[in-house]
């Protein structure tokens, strides 16, 4: 038994949107100087997991139920100000589309300077030093220049270290990236997720990856997770889930997929026929047996529960409950 | 690498920027230094000189009471053209943070302040100048907030236009993701972006106050004679128009003058920043 906390524990996290049940019973821990990676398709509630924990909802969403805890301690129900601590302090965000996410009439040293004075009371001399010493960790070796920039007059790959930069002003223990290099070019893309490795390393960091791109968080996780229509289907250590698919969602991503690394690149890649059911729709059943090859008529009837295969490992699907065998 | 001219040397690249910074630049300095560069005070009287033609002792002429017209329209050019400017700046300093904060906070909030906008939008304000007048008496005061009520809904709607848009742009997101809280959103990364089409209105404004304030003054409502202002000397003279024109076309010419600056000002500062025709 563990005596410390895990720096995130997310139990039976579950989100409305009016009415709609858009997260349903989301459960994940990460360990200090663990990656966990999130997979799944475009509006699965990947995104919304990351903005649940840190309380930032969209308009019309709300919690239904379940618990955030971060080192020990309850996130959802938190007063505005606990929050504003937690974000960008112990909690650093990145986003998808650096470019829209720095202000484009600030320039990058200032909106930087602006979370080391607001998170850790830094101003004056001692903020321009560890506003140089950020820098630096992130890559961007030109300091003064990057600095003095408008996010305009940075590329993509320089935005993003710059954001990065901004998420570890406030010395987080957990790291929340949402599709950090969707926006980036393949080799660009590269170099941010092996920058988010070094800092992960040697900051004993907690990295929560979410991507849509089994490629990105292949290698690079520890444990991968993927979700379907807001539910976790399947949940394993990196290599094993590559390897050895439990979930047919699993397995379709991993077919759908041109290349992961450790595994051979593929020349014959396999769509998913349909699509995500959308939200509100009857929850009854298993949300993917519409799209499934192995679906039996007990699917569309018989909503799946968490199966815990092994220790590390879990998947929700018909096939590991008891009398799959024997159902028609 | 190439640095992107800022903003201010692009407009004043433009030559209608630079012409009406010009024109108003010397407005400012000629009503501003009114009292060395006029040749009599405003008010010294010489019946003997009255509507003497332009020319002579007089360069433009001389009023009803023998008032040296050049010496009068610089005078008073003063009062309208600091009336302009800090109506204008009274109405961005209460209508901007007003709308900014409707727009980005939303909810009952910005209910609350769309209504009283509404509420401020229908009155005229030959109204509102008489109501200032009278709870505050003669004097710049009543007029400059009679013109600030008048202009403050419009400052408080763009404003509030310009924060709902920037509310839904992913770098809101991200600011509140590291913890900012709304107070400083609004200081740091909404306000400013609603810098560049509340300088153009403000701008246009200035041109509309000047108008409005000698209305106000032709109708009364100004600052009382014997005062100079051009509104006011405008219709004093109006009935002898026919026999001494000047002492009508000085102030009218005075007013269309500072107008036109500031209407070219708007439109040169528009065209540099691209932004359309979207307000006033």
């Amino acid at each position: 038994m563990n005596a410390q906390p895990p720096v995130l524990s997310i139990e039976a996290l579950a989100v409305d949107i009016r009415g709609a049940r858009v997260l349903d019973g989301v459960s994940l821990m990460i360990g200090a100087g663990e990656a966990l990676g999130l997979v799944g398709e475009s509006g699965c509630g990947k995104s919304m997991t990351a903005l649940a924990i840190l309380g930032l909802l969209p308009r019309g969403a709300t919690i239904a139920g379940g618990s955030v805890r971060l080192r020990g301690g309850e996130l959802l129900g938190a007063s505005e100000d606990a929050l504003c601590q937690v974000r960008g302090g112990t909690v650093g965000m990145i986003f998808q589309e650096p470019g829209a996410c720095l202000d484009p009439v600030m320039r990058i040293g200032r909106q930087i300077g602006e979370s080391l004075q607001l998170h850790r009371g830094l101003r004056g001399a001692a903020q321009q030093a560890e506003l140089r010493k950020l820098l630096l960790e992130v890559g961007l070796t030109d300091t003064e220049r990057v600095a003095r920039a408008y996010p305009h007059e940075l590329s993509g790959g320089m935005q993003q270290r710059a954001m990065i930069a901004m998420a570890l002003a406030g010395e987080p223990v957990l790291l929340i990236a949402d599709e950090p290099t969707t926006a980036l070019d393949a080799r660009i893309a590269s170099q941010i997720l092996d920058l988010l490795d070094t800092l992960r390393r040697e900051r004993g960091l907690a990295l929560l990856l979410i991507s849509h791109d089994l490629a990105v968080i292949g290698g690079r996780c520890d444990r991968v997770m993927v979700m379907y229509a807001g539910r976790v289907v399947e949940s394993a250590p990196a290599a094993r889930v590559f390897a050895q698919a439990q979930h047919p969602y699993t397995a379709a991503l991993i077919a759908a997929s041109p290349g992961i690394a450790g595994v051979a690149p593929k020349t014959d890649l396999r769509d998913i026929p349909g699509q995500l059911p959308a939200p509100g729709t009857a929850r009854d059943g298993c949300a993917f047996a519409a799209r499934c090859t192995l679906a039996r008529p007990v699917c569309a009837e018989r909503t799946p529960r968490w199966s815990r295969l092994t220790a590390d490992s879990g998947v929700r699907c018909l096939q590991y409950e008891e009398g799959w065998s024997c159902s028609k | 690498m190439m640095q992107r001219a800022s903003v201010a040397q692009r407009a004043w690249a433009s030559a209608k920027v630079r012409y009406s910074c010009l024109l108003i630049l010397v407005l400012l300095l000629l009503t501003w230094g009114a009292g060395w560069i006029a040749p009599y005070p405003h008010d010294e009287i010489d019946a003997g000189a009255a509507f003497h033609a332009p020319g002579g002792k007089y360069l433009i002429g001389a009023d009803a009471l023998g008032r040296d017209v050049l010496s009068r329209t610089l005078h008073g050019g003063r009062m309208s053209l600091v009336v302009g400017l800090l109506a204008t700046l009274l109405a961005v300093l209460c209508g901007v943070p007003l709308g900014a904060l409707a727009g980005y906070v939303g909810g009952k909030v910005d209910w609350v302040i769309s209504r009283v906008v509404d509420l401020l939008l229908p009155f005229p304000v030959i109204l509102l100048a008489i109501v200032t007048k009278m709870l505050l008496g003669d004097g710049l005061v009543s007029v400059v907030i009679a013109l600030s009520l008048v202009l403050t809904p419009f400052f408080a709607r763009m404003a509030r236009a310009k924060a709902l848009s920037v509310a839904q742009l992913p770098f809101i997101e991200a600011a509140q993701g590291s913890g900012l809280g709304t107070g400083r959103i609004m200081l740091m990364h909404v306000l400013p972006h609603c810098f560049q089409p509340v300088l153009i209105m403000a701008t246009l404004s200035v041109a509309f106050a000047i108008l409005a304030e000698a209305s106000l003054s032709f109708l009364g409502l100004g600052l009382p004679p014997p005062a100079p202002s051009w509104g006011g000397d405008l219709q004093a003279s109006m009935s002898a128009f026919q026999l001494a024109p000047w002492t009508v076309l000085a102030p009218g010419l005075a007013i269309t003058l500072a107008v036109l600056a500031f209407n070219f000002l708007g439109d040169g500062l528009r065209d540099v920043f691209d932004i359309g025709e979207r307000f006033l």
